[in-house]
């Protein structure tokens, strides 16, 4: 366990109790923690440089939080959380691996299969944020939806808690988005 | 406003349309605007289609890790190459994170043929040496005919360990076994080999944590080897946080829940991989088919489902990899019928205790399963058979846990009674063979009804408890119609299970059904028909309390009748005759057969009894509504005690005392002790239930309303939201409790001036209201009032106004001299609605009706004093 453990479960029952810039300061901090568990999987890789999402936001909950501390809601407000600043990662990083392969990395064809799995992938990662921000003047729900599915992998479950909605909700939010998503794609 | 608002909207009703009344629901929401009608469409058939392949969740860039957990080509070495005392000869295989090689010793020091085996990606390299260091002296003691010996190990030049082991040419034993046809005998003889090789290892301390088909090889001659003893720990070393969610290490398929969770990994762990190699084995299939490798998908299918039973999976159609049905048996010299009869019993109970999901579950040992398998070689009794209901409900209370998915309760209830039933299954055997017969088609057609929970046959989505119960209420009517008698007794159980799940129609349409079945096939009082009439009891008993008392006394006299008065059957019912006599408020009577039922439950099965505990919180109830509060308080705080020491301080029974101790707070205004107890029990349902079960829509609830009172809007709003959400997945937003809820959330909206939020949840409400209730209630009237202002205040000026007419005339018809105050504000109301419309005409003549009305009050009054 690494020790700022504290800091994040303080935030979390300080956004709990209402406390001003809470919100802020726990965004800021899962952020930049999140990055750093990326980082560290990336490395961890080797040269493929692949993210899982869904490990890194419940490695960053297992590790961040200090369950002994911790409400029940912290769970889910760390998930809300989380999925926004996974958003952020995930095309950061998808960015840095179309730059890697524009950039004068020429021994790289694109015959090459994984590498064309990747970069597709990288691309589609880059689509899908694009279409959502075209889709926020939507529906900010459907919005976060997708943020906590796609981006962050997290269940059905565990968006409806971390939306504080249903599981139904969730559902339906999620068939909707995919449609506004394959149409803002097309 | 976005202009694709308009289009989301009307796709989003038609969502939920069948095809033939999205049609014309889409050619009036459309009407002439032919791009408002192509946006719509291509929305719909984007999301009927299924080439979502890209766009799955959790994916950002898993679906790329995952197929690359080994780099292709770059590491390979070739022959002659180096590493460490050997020089590789060939490749002979790579799993999921190594690959392997023949090699032989290159330092001359002796002739030797070994199998290498590297590691795929680097790690520390001192660590790693440290590490094998440590761990030699114990491997290389581990001397048996049957575990491949481990002779070096080391890193090489670029970081990578490697493992040198007695080279072994042989077939994964799954592979051997089919090519050989081996029947199921002479596969658990092999299989005995490999289990007591692991009972070795075990007394030598070292866990296999790997144990896999690849794993266990079989040479030409017949005789087993157990490859790679130890290496996994070696690799995955106790109590590193990353091992916690990087399942890439181990394969999904064979792993144990605890290694999947990233718990302590023990010799229980080794005793569920022989579960799911002899799984394999004897089925030919997968215990676990993982989907995806993607720890959610991981965790789900392997802490959060139970194998389809063996004998059962024999009989089920192949998937598209798999082997048919009729070659597996073959390869077992078999068909499939008769390889479903050799599996049921025995060799499904061994299988089954061995893939516990609790490591305290299973087998204490491998030497118990080795007894077990060498007892059923014999034909003696196993051990593994003597279950009991506790024990698989406990299961599924710890697969709830995990809050994996929706519908547990459902499940919950079912793996009770297929518990229940295999039980009376035990007792029944000896007696009777018909009774035996019955009672196991029962738990047969209940088990698999579980067999349907399967997340990805139901495209994905998490199934809702209510489409299973359905599911099986179909099968009823297909497979059973003309098994009357069978059919009766599992509508009675499905009966009660919807019953517990709220949805009371149904359960009464079952019951009844069956309840017609006993009476015309038992003349004289039976014991089913007692059951029966108890459970309509309990179904009609919030509806329609005469039709509950009737069916309770008839219960009762026929239990009485066959077991006298003093029996637990006979308790059961009077308890609930007790409860149900509490709106009847006949308190006296409630708590004269609550006590009788607590006095014999609590003596024939002891005081943490559950359904004594249930009395004994219900009498709380029954006291606290007869004003005896302190001596309510005093009860419940006794037995919680009990209970707390007996059951431990999460069971869910507690948290259910918790919730009637506080309900008995709030009352008496000690907000902050109920609050409290609320917060306990919140915290303990949720981990022992699940977010989804009703039980914590009444914790959620209490918890509202205590805020709600003493003035915490923010709060008591947002519990009223969760309560909401946990009612809509339980019991449905139609459930009386949801409406409760729903309009207590909405009158906290209005009164904090949030109208338009309020709007829905207050009108919802009303249509209920107004569907069932007294169209001229109090609550009718008065909530249509608050609905017609909050029209108004949004804007919606002709909807106010036809609202507060109509109550208007409402309350004239009723002409309750207690209306007059209403019906002054109402006409005050309308007034105003009519001025902001401009009819000015209106507003002038309801203002002189107001002050008719107001004189008329005054002159009743001052003639009321004469």
């Amino acid at each position: 366990m690494s020790a700022p453990a504290g800091d994040v479960t303080q935030l979390l029952l300080a956004h709990e109790r209402g406390e001003e810039n809470a919100m802020d300061r726990l965004m800021e901090r899962v952020y930049a923690d999140l990055r750093r568990i990326a980082r560290r999987q990336l490395r961890r890789g080797g040269p493929q440089q692949s993210l899982d999402t869904t490990g890194l936001v419940h490695e960053a909950y297992l590790k961040l939080v200090d369950h002994t501390r911790a409400s029940y809601q912290s769970r889910a407000h760390f998930f809300n959380v989380s999925s926004c600043a996974m958003r952020q990662i995930v095309v950061d990083h998808a960015r840095r691996r179309l730059a890697v392969k524009r950039g004068g990395d020429q021994i790289h064809t694109t015959l090459e299969p994984d590498f064309v799995a990747e970069s597709e992938q990288a691309a589609y990662v880059i689509d899908v944020h694009e279409a959502l921000e075209r889709l926020a003047s939507l529906d900010e729900k459907l919005v976060r939806v997708v943020e906590c599915r796609f981006f962050a992998g997290l269940t059905e479950t565990e968006t409806a808690e971390a939306l504080s909605t249903s599981v139904r909700t969730v559902q339906r939010t999620w068939s909707r988005a995919r449609a506004w998503l394959k149409e803002e794609m097309r | 406003m976005d202009p694709r608002r308009r289009i989301d909207a009307i796709f989003d009703q038609a969502l939920d349309l069948s095809d033939a009344d999205r049609a014309s629901f889409l050619a009036e929401a459309c009407g002439d605007d032919v791009a408002l009608r192509a946006a719509v469409d291509r929305l719909l058939a984007a999301a009927a289609g299924h080439d979502d392949t890209l766009l799955a969740p959790g994916r950002a860039f898993g679906q790329v890790a995952a197929s690359r957990a080994v780099s292709p080509e770059a590491d390979e070495l070739v022959a002659g190459t180096r590493v460490g005392p050997f020089r590789i000869v060939r490749q002979v295989g790579r799993g999921g994170m190594a690959t392997v090689y023949l090699a032989e010793r290159a330092d001359g020091a002796f002739e030797q043929t070994v199998a290498l085996k590297i590691v795929g990606s680097g790690r520390d390299r001192e660590e790693m040496i440290r590490r094998f260091t440590q761990e030699r002296q114990i491997l290389a003691a581990l001397d048996h005919p049957h575990i491949a010996r481990l002779l070096d190990g080391g890193v090489t030049a670029d970081g990578r360990p490697f493992f040198a082991m007695e080279y072994v040419d042989g077939l994964p034993i799954d592979i051997w076994c089919d090519q050989n046809r081996l029947d199921l005998r002479a596969r658990l003889r092999l299989f005995l080999d490999v289990a007591q090789a692991v009972e070795a290892a075990h007394r030598n301390l070292v866990v296999h944590r790997d144990l896999k088909p690849s794993n266990v090889l079989v040479s030409a001659d017949g005789s087993v080897k157990l490859l790679d003893f130890g290496i996994a720990k070696l690799l995955a070393p106790d109590a590193d946080f990353e091992t916690v969610v990087d399942v890439n290490p181990m394969t999904p398929e064979f792993a144990s829940p605890e290694q999947v969770l990233g718990k302590l990994v023990t010799t229980a762990s080794d005793v569920y991989q022989l579960g799911v190699l002899l799984y394999v084995l004897l089925t030919g299939r997968l215990a676990h088919a993982v989907a995806e490798p993607t720890p959610a998908a991981v965790i789900e299918a392997v802490c959060g489902r139970m194998p389809v039973r063996p004998s059962r999976v024999v009989l089920q159609p192949a998937s598209d990899a798999a082997k048919s049905g009729e070659v597996i048996a073959a390869d077992r010299r078999n068909v499939p019928s008769r390889l479903a009869r050799l599996l049921r019993g025995d060799l499904d109970a061994i299988i089954m205790r061995a893939l516990r999901k609790e490591p305290g579950a299973r087998y204490s040992s491998v030497g118990r399963l080795v007894d077990d398998i060498v007892r059923h070689l014999d034909g003696r009794p196993v051990s593994a058979r003597r279950v009991t209901a506790g024990y698989r409900v406990r299961k599924f209370i710890s697969r709830h846990a995990l809050a994996v998915a929706a519908g547990v309760g459902v499940l919950l209830l079912i793996a009770g009674l297929v518990g229940f039933y295999t039980v009376r299954l035990a007792n029944e055997r000896d007696r009777s063979s018909q009774e035996a017969q019955r009672a196991e088609d029962v738990a047969d057609f209940l088990a698999r009804l579980y067999d349907a929970f399967d997340p990805y046959a139901s495209g994905g989505a998490e199934i809702d408890p209510r489409a299973l119960l359905d599911l099986g209420r179909a099968r009823l009517a297909n497979e059973l119609a003309d098994d009357h008698e069978l059919r009766a007794r599992i509508a009675g159980q499905m009966g009660q299970l919807y019953e517990k799940l709220g949805f009371r129609e149904v359960a009464r349409e079952l019951l009844e059904d069956a309840l017609q079945v006993h009476r015309a096939a038992y003349q004289a009082p039976h014991p089913t028909l007692a059951q029966t009439l108890y459970w309509l009891g309990r179904v009609e008993r919030s509806g329609r309390p005469g039709e509950a008392r009737k069916h309770l006394e008839e219960a009762l006299a026929i239990q009485e009748e066959l077991f006298g008065p003093e029996s637990v059957a006979t308790a059961l019912t009077r308890a609930e005759l007790g409860r149900l006599m509490i709106p009847y408020r006949e308190l006296d009577l409630a708590s004269e057969q609550l006590r009788a039922a607590i006095r014999v439950l609590e003596r024939e099965r002891g005081p943490v009894d559950l359904d004594a505990v249930r009395a004994t919180y219900a009498l709380a109830n029954v006291l606290d509504t007869n004003q005896q509060t302190q001596e309510a308080i005093e009860i419940l705080l006794a037995k919680l005690d009990v209970v707390e020491a007996e059951l431990g301080p999460s069971h869910p029974i507690l948290a259910r005392g918790w919730l009637r101790l506080a309900i008995i707070y709030r009352l008496e205004e000690r907000h902050e002790e109920s609050i409290e107890l609320l917060l306990r029990a919140e915290r303990v349902t949720i981990a022992s239930l699940g977010l989804e079960h009703p039980h914590l829509g009444d914790v959620l609830t209490q918890l509202a309303a205590n805020y709600h009172t003493i003035g915490d809007f923010d709060q008591a709003l947002s519990y009223y939201r969760r309560a909401l959400a946990n009612v809509e997945d339980s019991i449905g937003l139609d459930h009386p409790q949801a409406i409760a809820i729903g309009y207590e959330l909405g009158q906290l909206l209005d009164q904090a001036g949030r109208t338009a939020a309020a709007l829905p949840h207050l009108e919802r409400a009303f249509a209920t209201m107004e569907g069932v209730g007294d169209q001229d209630s109090d609550e009718v009237l008065e909530l249509r009032s608050t609905l017609a202002r909050i029209h108004h205040e949004l804007g919606h000026v002709e909807e106010a106004r036809e609202l507060i007419e109509i109550n208007i005339a409402a309350r004239r018809d009723r002409a309750a001299p207690g209306d007059r105050q209403g019906l002054a504000t109402d006409l005050e109301a309308a007034a105003t609605y009519a001025d902001s419309d401009g009819d000015t005409e209106a507003a002038a003549r309801l203002r002189s009706d107001r002050e008719n009305l107001s004189r008329r009050a005054s002159g009743d009054a001052s003639g009321g004093t004469r």
